[in-house]
């Protein structure tokens, strides 16, 4: 595994970076399966590649020399948010409201094919807190064999197709009714997968539920805490950081929590169907649960999650269209992606 | 083939008839050529890419309001494949 930071940028994000790198030192020695090195691609290092600049390109560039000089990595770790290790901005293959496709896709392959991944790649935002990126690398949560999951109404049929593998269809929640007024914290504690299919907006930390012409606020940052699990969600930006902090971005307030595991979401507009079959962002967030179920961790179940999307879609079409393309890339992951959700699966 | 103005008519009445909310919009109609990806299957190994494939996409979108006044952009969209049969309807989250 690569750990991989910029020091400069980092600083200016966190101020005191001793606290992190000495987390960081526990974290490898904790990683007993796991080779790890740690660098900063702005510092000279004991593998003695030359330092780069603050580009996405040049890191990427920097992480291919490092794999040259240490062998495969299968597992990369980004630490810093875009200030510090930017997304890819990618061209957006659907003609749709976002300018560019913010994508850590390109860290995670080999190849200019930045559509297939082919090792695990994820990130922890520094969200301008060195306590908030030490939390990330100690986390546990001890199985508790639950899930909670909320839907917008009109996508009920839809979302529980995705729900299935990880929870009984019928306690999914959907909003209408639920309003953050009526939201339950307690419905988010105690769980292993926390899911979200609603809607998402750039400028806006809320989640929208919908039936008919109405939109209703499901859910915003107060109603987490205490929550456990691993969470996905589909929402449109639900994993849309640029700027902002644990007040106005669910996914930052999700990864605050000492027993949330991960935050998977897109970083843009995200698609799905209506009804099943899944497909777009909900197939990709089903595959995701279930390799999560079977014990895999969160790193690997996402990179597997997107090669079976990408088989499945070429498989049933022939081809991978623009939107299939857009799910591929606008997915990312926050938080430690060697973490499983359920240890003692993997035991068994 | 050109998409002609019946099939697009028929598209919009099964979306009017499904999708209530997007009644009443025209689309923003694209087509496009796609070439067999054969980088994408060698790198999956799925054997043979397929042959090419002629696509239409039927784009209608929407500005809506949330409860707390938030504007939000719903697209739909709707692919249809060469002989103008719908082979998938998605939406924004």
């Amino acid at each position: 595994m690569l750990i991989l930071s910029g020091k400069k940028a980092l600083h200016k994000q966190i101020r005191d970076i001793r606290p992190l790198e000495k987390q960081i030192d526990e974290y490898i020695e904790s990683k007993k399966g796991y080779k790890t090195v740690f660098c900063y691609y702005d510092m000279p290092n004991k593998l003695r590649i030359k330092p780069v600049k603050k580009k996405a390109k040049s890191i990427r560039s920097y992480v291919m020399k490092v794999e040259k000089k240490m062998g495969t990595i299968d597992f990369l770790l980004l630490l810093g948010g875009d200030d510090v290790i930017p997304f890819f901005r990618l061209d957006n293959p659907c003609d749709d409201g976002d300018e560019a496709v913010l994508s850590d896709n390109p860290y995670a392959s080999r190849d200019d094919n930045f559509i297939i991944p082919e090792r695990v790649c994820a990130r922890i935002p520094d969200n301008q807190s060195v306590e908030f990126m030490k939390k990330q690398l100690t986390k546990a949560n001890p199985s508790q064999k639950k899930a909670f999951g909320l839907t917008a109404k009109i996508w009920k049929r839809a979302s529980e197709n995705v729900y299935r593998p990880i929870g009984d269809p019928k306690k999914l929640k959907t909003s209408p009714p639920i309003t953050s007024d009526k939201f339950r914290k307690a419905w988010l504690q105690k769980k292993d997968f926390l899911y979200f299919n609603v809607h998402g907006s750039k400028i806006s930390a809320n989640w929208y539920g919908q039936q008919g012409a109405e939109y209703p606020v499901a859910m915003q940052p107060a109603n987490i805490k205490d929550a456990s699990g691993i969470v996905a969600s589909e929402a449109c930006y639900g994993a849309y950081i640029i700027g902002k902090s644990q007040d106005d971005a669910m996914s930052l307030r999700f990864l605050d929590q000492d027993r949330v595991l991960g935050f998977c979401g897109s970083t843009t507009i995200s698609y799905g169907p209506s009804a099943p079959p899944s497909s777009e962002s909900d197939l990709l967030v089903k595959y995701f649960f279930e390799y999560l179920q079977q014990g895999m961790t969160s790193g690997e179940s996402l990179k597997n999650a997107k090669l079976d999307f990408a088989r499945k879609a070429l498989r049933r079409h022939g081809f991978l269209d623009d939107d299939d393309q857009k799910t591929l890339l606008q997915f990312v992951l926050y938080g430690d992606p060697t973490i499983r959700v359920q240890d003692n699966v993997m035991r068994s | 083939m050109k998409i002609g103005r019946s099939q697009i008519d028929r598209v919009k009445r099964k979306i009017a008839k499904d999708y209530p909310e997007f009644k009443g919009i025209e689309p923003r109609v694209t087509e496009k050529d796609v070439k067999p990806q054969d980088e994408w299957y060698k790198k999956l190994d799925l054997g043979v890419p397929k042959h090419f494939r002629h696509i239409y996409r039927l784009q209608f979108t929407k500005s809506v309001k949330t409860a707390d006044r938030v504007p939000i952009e719903r697209i739909l969209m709707v692919t249809l494949d060469e002989k103008f049969k719908i082979i998938k309807v998605i939406e924004s989250r």
